[in-house]
């Protein structure tokens, strides 16, 4: 059952076509990755899926309903059915991370503040980040941000979660930690995902379904197993990685 | 041809500041409808009063204390002419309460807290910070803008009564300490001359300069576009769009209320 | 949470805002007046004037240089101004209290001065219209008068001039002393008066001729000094003469209507110098009361002031301009 469908998405930045055309499904239950060439217009994409950016053209379905053209006050509603990671992270710097961690909680739930303080303290230690929670997100390294914006954006356990690249500028181990971290919420709580990579390896572990980016369309869009057998040659020239 | 182009990029910068306005007068009405909606930010709301109001204490108590020994000085040497001197000290507090109290504090409200506001905000914008809150279904008007907008409307009026008070100590320093004027006439003029309107309609101006600059900042800081460039030129325009609109905002006030 | 050191924004604001308003509170209390809230709740009385040209709303009421109340309504009943007065509770009026419009100074603002009245007459209740009322005397509407006055002395002034120069020929008959010797005791009375007046109108001169710029009116007053000056010297001279015996006064008594003539002539002067010198009429106030007098010549030196002031042209600053825009 598709739970999110693009149908024929265009959109153009002064003059420049980034999403011409694109088609796109996500099946409810699964980790769809979407891999392409840096610069083709994947968190453009990502955007698209809660309304932060209009498509030009087309239509954003999510069970049915165009968030194109659903009102600003309804798509407030439907935003909070989704966990968003933001590809720099996107703390808010007034706060300390575990004020940031704490904030989707107290704006959407009227939970006391003991359990707010508990959940802070189990996503930090989920995102390896024990201990943090007051300090400012400056003081965090880039990645150290990243990942406390990944238990942000895990902290109301979402029905959706759209991570754009959760595991770029990470270390192996923890890279893999967090692999681990998507697939076991994910799966463990029947969720949705969309996630952003560049990284084959992690698409090729984590995928349900590969959708492959290029030049404004969905190429393919199939099992990690086909994907590697694709025949198309942008594929496999990304799956090589070999310059043009 | 010449001609023409002159033409349109007049036309262009009257489509652009009613585009402006336009875009003010939704951001205001946006923090109306937000305004009764909870959640209730209290500790949030708290920290912007803190900011606006508490932090810019200083600044306005020492602009306060010179522009009232100024204007000391100043309506001396004029009412010198026709041995006025007497009445130094309603000169003083009148100017401060109708016209520098709220100009002034406003002024510098915009320079210390304007600036910070439209810096803050286009940061959040440039690095997707804004983005963020939409994506967590939070308004960015009901968590950034109202508690600014809100708290410039109160603090301004409230430094305003600050500044004035010291102006007018300033007034009285200068006026009897340095002048000798005598004290009692000092006061005794004073309080002749300035009625409680005077004061009431000051402070009214003051809320109005308040909500102006802070709606201006927040406009131009939720407005940022790119980086750090963009962010710069967004402050200045707050800063430049808010002084222009006080004072003439300010004439127009001066003109309907006195 | 660690304990924090410092206060938390809602201290600090708490603090803050308690302040202004206390501030807001005093600076309200000093301009709004409610000092005098102990007697709002005061007597009312009505004044009707002529003219409350100046008078203002919530403007002061005085007895004896002492506030005891405010102007509370100013309306217009059957052509007249009526006034609301609001006067503190334990001033105690009578029926023939008086209320006079005054100005505080040359420049200062209007006001009613109140006089109770006295003892002897019935108390007024609270309510009542206090009927001796005199508008303010406006000092242009003085000076307006002043040349009007000035002709209308100036025909006898001509006239004591002939009377005195036919006078002066008919000297030397010896005949009528009996008559002279009472002709002469009502010149010396109104010479004298006219001495008086002379001298008063010398020390006012300096001060009109300032004051009324205009051409006509300075000439007309210079002209009327030097007839007044040579009226007085021939007054003078005359009785010098006479004094000594000197000449022959006997055309003077075989000629009836001359003699009548003179005889009105010097009562009427007499009459008028007499009314001069008791201050009544425009002039006899110029000439008497001295403290218009004062007033006049600090008017004319803030004048010249404020004229000196102009010609200097010297540049005001913003600031100063300011200043004195707000006190319009
Ligand atoms: N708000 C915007 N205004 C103008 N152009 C934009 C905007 N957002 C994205 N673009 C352009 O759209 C294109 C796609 O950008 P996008 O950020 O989606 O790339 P990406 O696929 O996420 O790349 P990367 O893997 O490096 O993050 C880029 O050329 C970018 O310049
Ligand atoms: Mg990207």
């Amino acid at each position: 059952m598709h739970l999110i469908r693009l149908v024929d998405v265009h959109k153009a930045f002064n003059g420049l076509r980034v999403l011409d055309g694109l088609n796109l499904t996500v099946q409810q239950g699964e980790i769809t990755v979407i891999l392409g060439r840096s610069g083709t217009g994947k968190s453009v994409l990502l955007k698209h899926l809660i309304g932060l950016i209009r498509p030009d053209r087309g239509q954003v379905l999510l069970k049915g309903v165009d968030l194109a053209r659903l009102p600003e006050r309804e798509l407030f509603s439907v935003r909070k059915r989704f966990g968003y990671l933001f590809q720099h992270g996107a703390l808010l710097d007034s706060l300390t991370i575990g004020q940031n961690i704490a904030f989707p909680l107290q704006e959407h739930t009227s939970w006391p503040r003991s359990q707010i303080e508990e959940v802070v303290t189990t996503k930090l230690a989920q995102v390896s980040l024990p201990g943090v929670e007051h300090k400012m997100p400056s003081e965090l390294s880039g990645g150290m941000q990243k990942r406390a914006a990944l238990a942000r954006a895990l902290a109301l356990d979402p029905e959706i979660m759209l991570f754009d690249e959760p595991t770029t500028g990470l270390d192996p181990i923890t890279t893999t930690t967090i692999r681990q971290l998507i697939a076991e919420t994910v799966r463990g709580l029947k969720l949705t995902a969309v996630v952003i990579s560049h990284d084959i390896e992690l698409a090729l572990a984590l995928a349900d379904v590969i959708a492959f980016l290029h030049q404004g369309k969905i190429l393919t869009q199939e099992s990690p197993v086909s994907f590697q057998l694709s025949p198309l040659p942008e594929v496999q020239q990304f799956l090589k990685g070999e310059p043009d | 041809m010449m001609f023409a182009r002159l033409l349109a990029r007049l036309g262009d910068l009257f489509l652009g500041l009613l585009r402006e306005l336009g875009e003010m007068a939704m951001l205001l009405v946006n923090c109306l409808l937000w305004l009764p909606r909870p959640p209730y930010r209290i500790r949030h709301f708290f920290g912007q009063l803190e900011f606006i109001g508490v932090r810019s204490l200083f600044i306005v108590a020492l602009t306060g204390l010179f522009s009232g020994m100024v204007l000391a000085l100043q309506a001396y040497y004029g009412f010198r002419k026709f041995g006025g001197e007497s009445l130094l000290g309603g000169a003083v507090a009148l100017s401060m309460t109708r016209e520098i109290g709220p100009v002034l504090t406003s002024l510098m409200v915009t320079a210390r807290a304007g600036s910070a506001m439209a810096a803050e905000l286009g940061t959040m914008r440039v690095t997707e910070q804004v983005d963020a809150l939409l994506a967590m279904a939070v308004h960015p008007v009901h968590y950034l803008a109202l508690p600014r907008v809100l708290s410039g409307l109160i603090m301004v009026p409230l430094l305003t009564v600050v500044d004035v008070f010291i102006g007018i100590l300033g007034g009285y320093f200068v006026g009897v300490m340095l002048l000798g004027i005598n004290p009692g006439t000092y006061m005794q003029k004073m309080v002749e001359m300035v009625v409680a309107s005077d004061l009431y309609n000051g402070l009214f101006k003051s809320m109005v300069f308040g909500l102006l600059l802070a709606l201006i900042s927040c406009h131009q800081g939720l407005k940022a576009r790119g980086g750090a460039q963009g962010v710069g030129l967004v402050t200045t325009r707050a800063v430049v769009y808010s002084a222009v609109a006080i004072l003439i905002v300010d004439y127009m006030l001066t003109a309907l209320l006195f | 949470m660690k304990a924090k050191s410092t206060w938390g924004p809602e201290v600090k604001v708490g603090i803050f805002v308690l302040v202004a308003l206390l501030l807001l509170a005093y600076m309200s209390l000093k301009v709004g007046r409610f000092a005098t809230i102990g007697w709002r709740a005061g007597k009312t009385y009505y004044a009707p004037f002529a003219s409350v040209s100046g008078l203002v709303l919530n403007g002061q009421v005085e007895v004896a240089g002492v506030e005891v109340g405010r102007i509370k309504d100013i309306t217009l009943k059957d052509h007249q101004a009526q006034v609301e007065l609001l006067l503190q509770p334990d001033l105690e009026l009578r029926q023939d209290a008086q209320a006079t419009i005054r100005t505080k100074g040359m420049l200062g603002e209007k006001f009613i001065e109140l006089h109770p009245g006295t003892a002897a007459a019935a108390p007024l209740e609270a309510g009542g219209t206090i009927t001796d009322t005199q508008s303010a005397v406006e000092f242009d509407e003085v000076l307006r008068r002043v040349p009007s006055v000035l002709k209308d002395i100036q025909p006898i002034l001509s006239d004591v001039r002939a009377i005195s120069q036919s006078l002066q020929r008919v000297i030397g008959t010896a005949e009528g002393e009996a008559s002279l010797k009472e002709m002469l005791d009502n010149f010396q009375a109104a010479s004298k008066s006219l001495s008086q007046i002379a001298k008063d109108l010398e020390q006012g001169r300096g001060t009109l001729g300032k004051l009324l710029k205009e051409d006509q009116l300075y000439r007309q007053v210079q002209g009327t000094m030097t007839e007044l000056e040579s009226a007085i010297a021939n007054l003078n001279r005359f009785s010098t003469r006479l004094a000594q015996g000197q000449g022959t006064l006997g055309k003077l008594a075989n000629d009836d209507r001359l003699y009548d003539q003179a005889q009105q002539a010097i009562n009427r002067l007499n009459r008028v110098a007499q009314k001069i010198d008791h201050g009544e009429g425009t002039l006899g106030k110029l000439v008497n009361d001295q403290s218009l007098y004062d007033e006049t010549q600090k008017a004319v030196k803030n004048v010249n002031q404020a004229m000196e002031g102009i010609k200097e042209q010297t540049p005001i600053t913003v600031l100063g301009t300011i200043g004195a825009t707000v006190l319009r």
